[in-house]
């Protein structure tokens, strides 16, 4: 009898109980396929890394190991299978030409993880000869100006070019791997005497690990092991960190979005299910009235719970068969991800619990009014929410717990979690605190009547406002999050437009060939971009405290002390100029002068994340060795560099005036042009600077530009997704608000207020309210955005205005489609009925 | 004051069209306070609808002071309500979220009619007059059923109506508060000689009207 009363009360509100069902199903659906396709993202992550590193684990060193090292690794490392490699910067010759090359001297066997093609073959099948072979890429080729079956010198051993590499999966994006690089056999490397006293080579043992095994643990054992800090141990994913930071965002991200949506949906589901329910209580009190006791009352509403949460989960299981095939062929197609989203039995249990367990909380005050409240406050809302404000208070702060907990679970992440935690709480903080107050105030302004009685309605529905308010401002508090959040990372993560990347980037330029340079480039009718001197110096103080590290063996303790040593003693290129290029901002301090005078501090120009990880603010002193000068100076401003233009920058510039006569070489861009134009300029560069060496862009850039194209789309999807979600949830509640003013408006109507009133009325709450959702909405967001992307993505945010100006006009289009359909319901309902 | 001539009213019931006011013929005069009888379903709130021009017959003709309203548009038969009828309803109907004092100025705070100042002296007096002065501030959730009845005849009375309509006013009241509230409604009316029309099921309350007008199945008889 029970589960009819329960049918036929669900058929009977079915647009509520379809509103219910839906929001619960796009939240549960949307969960599910965020976070498969997260999963499907993060294998191709760990793939991508292997790929980079050519391995599970590396152990390496930028010298050769010495035998009882090697002994000691190879009983670390035990039975699985390993390799070593050797790499180094070096000259090749051919010709007149000579180029500093990036030489990796490999092992038979070599890579363990992806592809190293040749157009002979990939390269761990190609077997090693007697006779010197070298394997070169595009670069080589180009800069040398070499074919197959020439040969070329490296040290004193000439080296036949036998193939051209095609692809490189272990090519990440960094500098120093962009020049030109070619691989050869270990075995041949001794012959080029290379390998001697003073030589900076690098050794990597390359380990492939059993696939069950935890690698973070095999890392910290090595670690524990290995006493010699100059040895670094890296995993894969350690490795590849930055190459694959694209997708390491997208996988955060999609973390977060499917938080953001959760949590949209559960408000959304929870808003109308709160107020179906509500509805339904002066039916529970008549059922009472008839004999039906506190505890069945209860039973039945649990009954009720239990088929909402029991057809939601059902739904979004079934709708979500189609979708998942739909995703994986996206990802197959997009980012060539091949993953099999699959949805069993537990998938379904899973989702019925979590529709279940929300249900459960957020219909927490209609228990306890059931089993404790008197029967009167079933009838009326407002004495409802009166007698339930501990039981509402206790649903939500559980309702906060148990999605701290999911948030938890599904972005791997308290901090994150927590933030979007608190960042709900601050909204009810705001709400509570500034938009009732607020309200309370617009009440007492001497207004025009329709307006006055609209703000005296606001404000005597205190408890309905705060859960509107707050429901709304939530949902514009994450939805422009998400679309801030999104917009940073694509900031991040983007390659800058085409037009502004030089084609080639130009290093090793002597002093006295930059002004024929310039003339030569500019007789091609194109442009030297942004050619920058370049003079190595060394940082020795910071406000007079030393920054140099001692770096005598066994001095450190740890390995990041070791590293850090590493960097600062590390030397540093310096420049000078007072304009900023293209893609750099000043974020702190004013722009450098244009010329020193004597006597006057030297002013420094730093770039904030260097300024951030050697603690650098302005005024601070910086104390230099430049080629055996020292050379004080003040951090006289801040720089945002994006270093996505890929034009020559620098951590420090120093201003003009200072540097001019120390020795240093130039680094500069070419302007793009047509391609004939620019090989042209090359051959004559190759002929008239042998010694300057080029990067050829556009082939570096290729990739990333395409994972990055791919991705933005992705996160463009996922964005707009969640701003449907949203806007959806905004309209219901504002729906159910103005459902339950209609008795209000009907008797308004009686007394003797026209249509024109109505409508005014309506419009002015409408709108009142949207505009108090969009300020605290907005407010909040601003604020929870740069804590997440300060604290968590380690990334600055970049304010996007667009989604609050589309956000703005959507609540302005839903307040007069709400205040409309208002007024023609108000129209359409027949004020007799308040007739006896 | 109020003039029914032959009177007709039907509605869409499914497929039928059930006639609920039939050929209805009356005349109220000033300071009048008449009564009209009736068991449920003989028509008597559809009467009320027509005579506080909620909507407009189906034929004949409603006469305010003289002027046919039969042909009025919605706005103007708004306008008139809002400035000369009060409703006193059965059910009370007092906005919850508003103060006893918020409640009686409703009619002149939505009509405009006044300045604020006006209005809320004017408040106070009624709310004086119904003996409730000391629970202007309060909501109606706080006040008893006889309270929240003396609170609405104060709004009905507010704009000073030249037709009171009374639609069961003690039908949700107890006997003892029925007859506190409806002596004091009586008082007012006859007080302030404003036209009344008073549906009610009460033969006694009926008697106290200066006439009585009995409705049956949709007729009208004396």
């Amino acid at each position: 009898m029970f589960i009819n009363l329960v049918l036929k009360s669900l058929w009977v509100e079915l647009r509520d109980s379809l509103s219910v069902i839906l929001a619960l199903s796009v939240g549960l659906i949307g969960l599910s396929l965020v976070l498969s396709s997260r999963t499907a993202v993060e294998s191709q992550m760990q793939n991508k890394a292997q790929e980079i590193l050519t391995s599970d684990l590396s152990i390496s060193a930028r010298r050769i190991f010495n035998e009882p090292q090697k002994e000691e690794f190879k009983n670390l490392i035990g039975d699985r299978p390993y390799h070593s490699a050797l790499s180094l910067f070096t000259m090749s010759t051919f010709g007149n030409n000579s180029r500093l090359t990036y030489v990796k001297a490999i092992p038979k066997g070599y890579p363990f993880y992806g592809n190293i093609q040749t157009n002979a073959g990939p390269l761990n099948f190609i077997s090693n000869t007697n006779e010197p072979g070298i394997y070169g890429d595009q670069q080589f080729f180009d800069q040398l100006n070499v074919r197959e079956g020439d040969k070329v010198q490296i040290g004193k051993s000439y080296f036949l070019v036998k193939g051209k590499i095609t692809d490189d999966s272990s090519q990440s994006f960094r500098f120093s791997s962009l020049a030109p690089k070619v691989y050869i056999f270990k075995d041949h490397l001794i012959q080029t005497g290379l390998i001697q006293f003073g030589s900076t080579i690098s050794e990597t043992i390359y380990v492939k690990t059993r696939s069950s095994e935890d690698l973070d643990a095999l890392q910290k054992n090595l670690l524990k092991k290995i006493k010699d800090t100059s040895v670094r141990i890296q995993t894969s994913s350690q490795a590849a960190n930055s190459s694959v930071r694209a997708l390491s965002y997208l996988s955060d991200y999609l973390g977060l979005i499917a938080l953001a949506g959760f949590m949209l949906a559960s408000l959304g589901a929870g808003f109308i299910f709160y107020e179906s329910l509500t509805k339904q209580l002066k039916v529970f009190s008549i059922f009472q009235s008839l004999g039906l006791s506190r505890r069945k009352s209860l039973a039945l509403l649990l009954l009720q719970t239990f088929v909402l949460a029991a057809i939601s989960s059902l739904l979004s299981f079934i709708v979500s068969i189609p979708l998942f095939s739909l995703i994986s062929k996206y990802l197959l197609s997009q980012f060539q991800i091949e993953v099999s989203l699959g949805l069993g039995v537990q998938t379904l249990f899973a989702l019925f619990t979590l529709a279940f367990i929300s249900s459960l909380l957020i219909s927490l005050s209609h228990f306890s009014a059931l089993l404790f409240a008197p029967m009167r406050s079933l009838l009326d809302f407002e004495l409802y929410l009166q007698s339930q404000r501990k039981p509402l208070i206790a649903s939500f702060l559980l309702s906060l717990a148990f999605m701290f907990g999911i948030g938890i679970l599904i972005s791997r992440s308290y901090v994150i979690s927590g933030f979007f935690s608190l960042g709900l709480l601050l909204i009810f903080g705001l709400v509570g605190g500034i938009g009732l107050v607020f309200i309370r105030f617009l009440s007492k302004l001497p207004l025009p009547s329709w307006a006055h009685l609209a703000f005296l309605e606001l404000n005597g529905r205190k408890a309905t406002q705060l859960i509107l308010l707050s429901v709304m401002s939530i949902s514009i508090l994450l939805l422009n999050s998400v679309n801030q959040i999104e917009h940073s990372i694509q900031n991040q993560i983007n390659v800058s437009s085409h037009s502004e990347i030089p084609s080639y980037f130009l290093f090793d330029i002597q002093d006295n060939q930059i002004g024929p340079l310039k003339d030569l480039v500019n007789q091609s009718g194109l442009r030297l971009v942004s050619p920058s001197p370049m003079i190595r110096a060394k940082m020795i103080a910071i406000n007079g405290k030393s920054y140099e590290i001692e770096t005598s063996e066994n001095r450190f303790e740890t390995r990041e002390e070791a590293e850090e040593a590493r960097f600062r003693n590390r030397g540093l290129n310096l420049s000078y100029r007072s304009e900023l290029y293209p893609g750099e901002k000043l974020i702190a301090g004013q722009p450098l002068p244009e010329s020193y005078k004597e006597g006057t501090p030297i002013q420094l120009s730093v770039e904030k994340d260097y300024a951030r990880r050697v603690k650098l603010s302005l005024g601070d002193s910086i104390e230099m060795n430049v080629q055996g000068l020292k050379l004080k100076g003040i951090v006289h401003n801040l720089r945002q560099v994006s270093w996505t233009t890929f034009r020559p920058n620098f951590f420090v510039v120093v201003q003009p005036g200072v540097l001019e006569g120390a020795p240093k070489t130039w680094l500069a861009g070419i302007s793009r042009g047509n391609s004939e134009e620019t090989q042209q300029l090359l051959r004559q560069m190759d002929k008239d600077f042998p010694n300057v060496s080029y990067v050829d862009l556009d082939q570096a850039i290729s990739k990333i530009r395409e994972i990055t194209g791919q991705m933005s789309q992705a996160l463009l999807l996922t964005a707009a997704l969640v701003l449907l979600t949203g806007l959806f949830i905004m309209f219901t509640t504002a729906r159910f608000h103005f459902q339950r003013s209609q008795q209000d408006l009907n008797l308004i109507r009686i007394l003797g207020a026209d249509p024109s009133f109505v409508t005014k009325k309506t419009f002015t709450e409408q709108m009142a309210l949207s505009a108090m959702c969009l300020f605290l909405g907005l407010l909040g967001s601003y604020m929870f955005s740069y804590l997440l992307m300060n604290q968590v993505f380690d990334a600055d945010l970049d304010w996007k205005w667009k989604t609050p100006g589309l956000l703005t006009l959507g609540l302005l289009l839903v307040s007069i489609f709400i205040s409309d359909m208002s007024r023609r319901w108000s129209q359409s309902t027949s004020p007799k009925s308040f007739l006896s | 004051m109020i003039e029914a001539q032959h009177v007709v009213k039907s509605y869409d019931q499914g497929k039928t069209r059930l006639e609920i006011l039939k050929d209805i013929h009356f005349k109220v005069e000033n300071s009048e306070i008449v009564a009209i009888l009736g068991p449920s379903g003989s028509g008597k709130s559809t009467l009320l609808s027509l005579i506080s021009l909620l909507e407009p017959p189906d034929s004949g003709k409603l006469l305010f002071d003289g002027v046919d309203t039969t042909s009025w548009s919605e706005s103007q038969r708004t306008q008139y309500r809002g400035s000369n009828i009060g409703i006193v309803f059965q059910q009370f109907h007092l906005v919850p979220y508003l103060t006893a004092l918020e409640n009686v100025t409703l009619p002149l705070v939505i009509n405009s009619k006044a300045e604020k100042n006006e209005i809320l002296e004017r408040a106070k007096e009624l709310l004086s007059l119904v003996g409730l002065a000391e629970r202007s501030s309060h909501r109606p959730s706080e006040l008893s059923g006889g309270e929240q009845q003396r609170v609405a005849l104060a709004r009905a009375l507010i704009h000073r109506p030249k037709l009171l309509l009374a639609d069961e006013p003690s039908g949700n009241l107890d006997q003892e508060t029925s007859s506190e509230v409806m002596d004091l409604f009586f008082k007012i009316v006859r007080e302030t000689k404003t036209t009344t029309l008073l549906v009610t099921h009460d033969s006694n309350l009926a008697d106290i009207c200066d006439r009585k007008l009995f409705l049956s199945k949709g007729q009208l008889c004396s």
